[in-house]
């Protein structure tokens, strides 16, 4: 309903796949941060690797502005942030049911083993690491509308820019 | 504006919470027989296994109502709905409304069996029943009705050291989600704790004030305690006496817009007859995720947005033994009438299978594994034809930009 007025401000993370390495420092880095443990499988963030295109694809929560995990989540712990539109989660109430999980079509909320509560990215109160933390740049941290601009800028030189693939930290949309 | 909702499940607590987000001026009032604030039923299972505390299972508290600005009350009955007045009766009020939404839910079924009326007969559908089922103690149970909720709650007693048998009419558990061979490696896996008989009809329940034993036509089982599952009926009463139409089915009839056959009532959730999102069929959705879409949709419409419900379509997992259980979408039995192909796939740990209707994908089961499979209920919901998605899976401009469709690549790929 107001989530067009919320999209205007809230910053997100947005992904330039042509960029990731597939190193997988972002998870490691979400995992140590957000669990203290050293362990992929614990990261909020997942890269699908996409051989046959040699391509690999980095996905998190998108912060749906009407998000399926809200309406599958039977213990109602799942709401919209009012202020910046974030798709968050009253951990404490979750039971573990995993309804959230497989409502998302992109698998982004995930179990955490240890606690037995689902979690999603949270972009870690405006500072998340795994955008700061990979080397590659093909992570960023932006407002809709600028995002938006980068769009139209590289739908422009597309031809140009992928040939010379961004390896510099500056990835491009 | 002063609106009224009757219930107080998914349905009416989501109505009220999205009416409110909308209107922070309007009037709402709740009423309900039922005298507990807002609990998830989907959670009584895990109370009655013992891993979560029930007070965990109440989803909002008296100042949550209070902020809300939500009138309540509870504890008493609707007897009575008049909608040339416009008013609602209980036994010592007259509530009036400008609009009205009827979230009056269901009521588990208890078949009028010999000793049915017994000490030691339960239902499970409130926190009340639970704490009744507790206080009794139970060491040996049967509990009668194989579908999710007899499944999850003949685990849930196993889990807490009963002894439990799981009868089931049909010839097979949870007949309504999955097919032949899905459920037969499901009952497989709880039968390592819990002894299920299916095609097998419960007769006769003996004992003298308390149940000794539980006759099936082939079987006497020796139990205390008998939990009902076989199903529910849709609270309807006052919404027929009042006039509404009522469908085939059984439930309130509505349009898209949650809207029943009199302008300014609505209804929403296990009392309304929604349709199926492929088949477009009448169907009674008993899911707490399709009250509280319902609820969404009757809300706003009920104050002038424009929204429409795009169609009930199952989804529900399941811990068997700790192994996840995945049914989404229809069954073969469902699609009676239809040419549907089947793609399956198993080895030693998991199993899936999917049902195709022509290029789309309408049903999903599976066991043992249930990462990615958000994918390929995102496209039963929405039809997507699955050719479609294998022209983006080959196309690295589109991958990034519509990356849900990566993991539904898994399933489909074994099915060229």
């Amino acid at each position: 309903m107001n989530s067009k007025k919320m999209g205007m401000r809230m910053k997100r993370i947005f992904v330039n796949a042509e960029a990731c390495t597939g190193c997988g420092l972002c998870q490691l880095l979400c995992s140590v941060h957000k669990t203290g443990q050293w362990h992929p499988a614990l990261a909020r963030i997942k890269i699908k690797e996409m051989p046959e295109l040699e391509l690999n694809v980095p996905v998190l929560c998108l912060h749906c502005s009407n998000p399926p995990c809200e309406v599958y989540c039977v213990m109602n712990l799942i709401y919209k942030d009012p202020n910046t539109g974030y798709t968050l989660r009253r951990e404490d109430k979750c039971i573990g049911c995993r309804a959230c999980e497989i409502a998302c079509p992109f698998s982004a909320a995930v179990m955490d083993p240890i606690r037995e509560v689902v979690v999603n990215c949270d972009l870690c109160e405006g500072d998340p690491l795994c955008v700061s933390g990979c080397p590659e740049g093909a992570l960023l941290y932006m407002e809709d509308s600028e995002a938006g601009e980068r769009k139209r800028k590289a739908a422009v030189s597309l031809g140009a820019w992928r040939a010379s693939r961004p390896r510099d930290g500056r990835g491009s949309l | 504006m002063r609106i009224v909702i009757v219930g107080n499940g998914a349905a009416g607590n989501e109505a009220a919470v999205n009416l409110r987000k909308l209107d922070s001026h309007c009037e709402i009032v709740m009423l309900a027989r039922e005298s507990y604030p807002a609990y998830s039923a989907c959670a009584l299972p895990d109370v009655l296994a013992g891993w979560i505390p029930l007070k965990q299972t109440f989803l909002l508290k008296e100042e949550d109502y209070a902020r809300l600005k939500i009138e309540r009350s509870f504890g008493q009955a609707v007897n009575k709905l008049d909608l040339s007045e416009k008013c609602l009766q209980t036994a010592e009020t007259v509530y009036h409304y400008d609009r009205l939404i009827l979230a009056t839910g269901s009521q588990p079924v208890i078949p009028a069996v010999p000793g049915s009326d017994l000490a030691g007969n339960f239902v499970v559908k409130t926190p009340g029943d639970i704490e009744r089922i507790l206080a009794h103690k139970p060491k040996q149970v049967v509990v009668v009705g194989a579908g999710n909720i007899g499944v999850e709650t003949a685990s849930a007693l196993r889990n807490r050291g009963c002894r439990v048998s799981l009868v089931e009419m049909k010839d097979r558990i949870m007949p309504l989600l999955y097919d032949q061979k899905p459920s037969a490696l499901i009952q497989k896996i709880l039968e390592e704790g819990i002894e299920v008989l299916t095609g097998e009809r419960v007769s006769r329940i003996s004992g003298d004030t308390h149940i000794k034993v539980v006759h099936t036509q082939g079987q006497d089982i020796n139990a205390d305690t008998v939990i009902w599952a076989a199903g529910v009926r849709q609270n309807t009463d006052i919404a027929r006496e009042a006039g509404l139409s009522i469908g085939s089915l059984g439930g309130i009839q509505v349009d898209t817009h949650m809207q029943s056959s009199e302008a300014g009532v609505f209804a929403c959730g296990d009392c309304v007859e929604s349709f199926q999102v492929f088949t477009r069929k009448p169907c009674l959705s008993l899911l707490w995720s399709s009250a509280k879409r319902q609820a969404q949709v009757a809300a706003r419409n009920c104050l002038g947005y424009l929204d429409e419900y795009e169609g009930s379509c199952s989804l529900l997992i399941e811990d068997i033994m700790g192994i996840p259980c995945v049914a989404m979408g229809l069954n073969l039995e469902a699609l009676q009438g239809y040419e549907v192909e089947v793609i399956e796939q198993q080895d030693e740990n998991e199993y899936f299978r999917i049902l195709m209707v022509e290029d789309r994908i309408v049903g999903f089961q599976a066991i043992g594994k249930v990462e990615g499979s958000g994918a390929i209920f995102t496209m039963i919901k929405k039809g997507t034809p699955v050719s479609e998605s294998r022209k983006v899976l080959l196309n690295r401009r589109l991958v990034p930009n519509l990356a849900w469709y990566i993991d539904s690549s898994q399933y489909l790929s074994c099915s060229n």
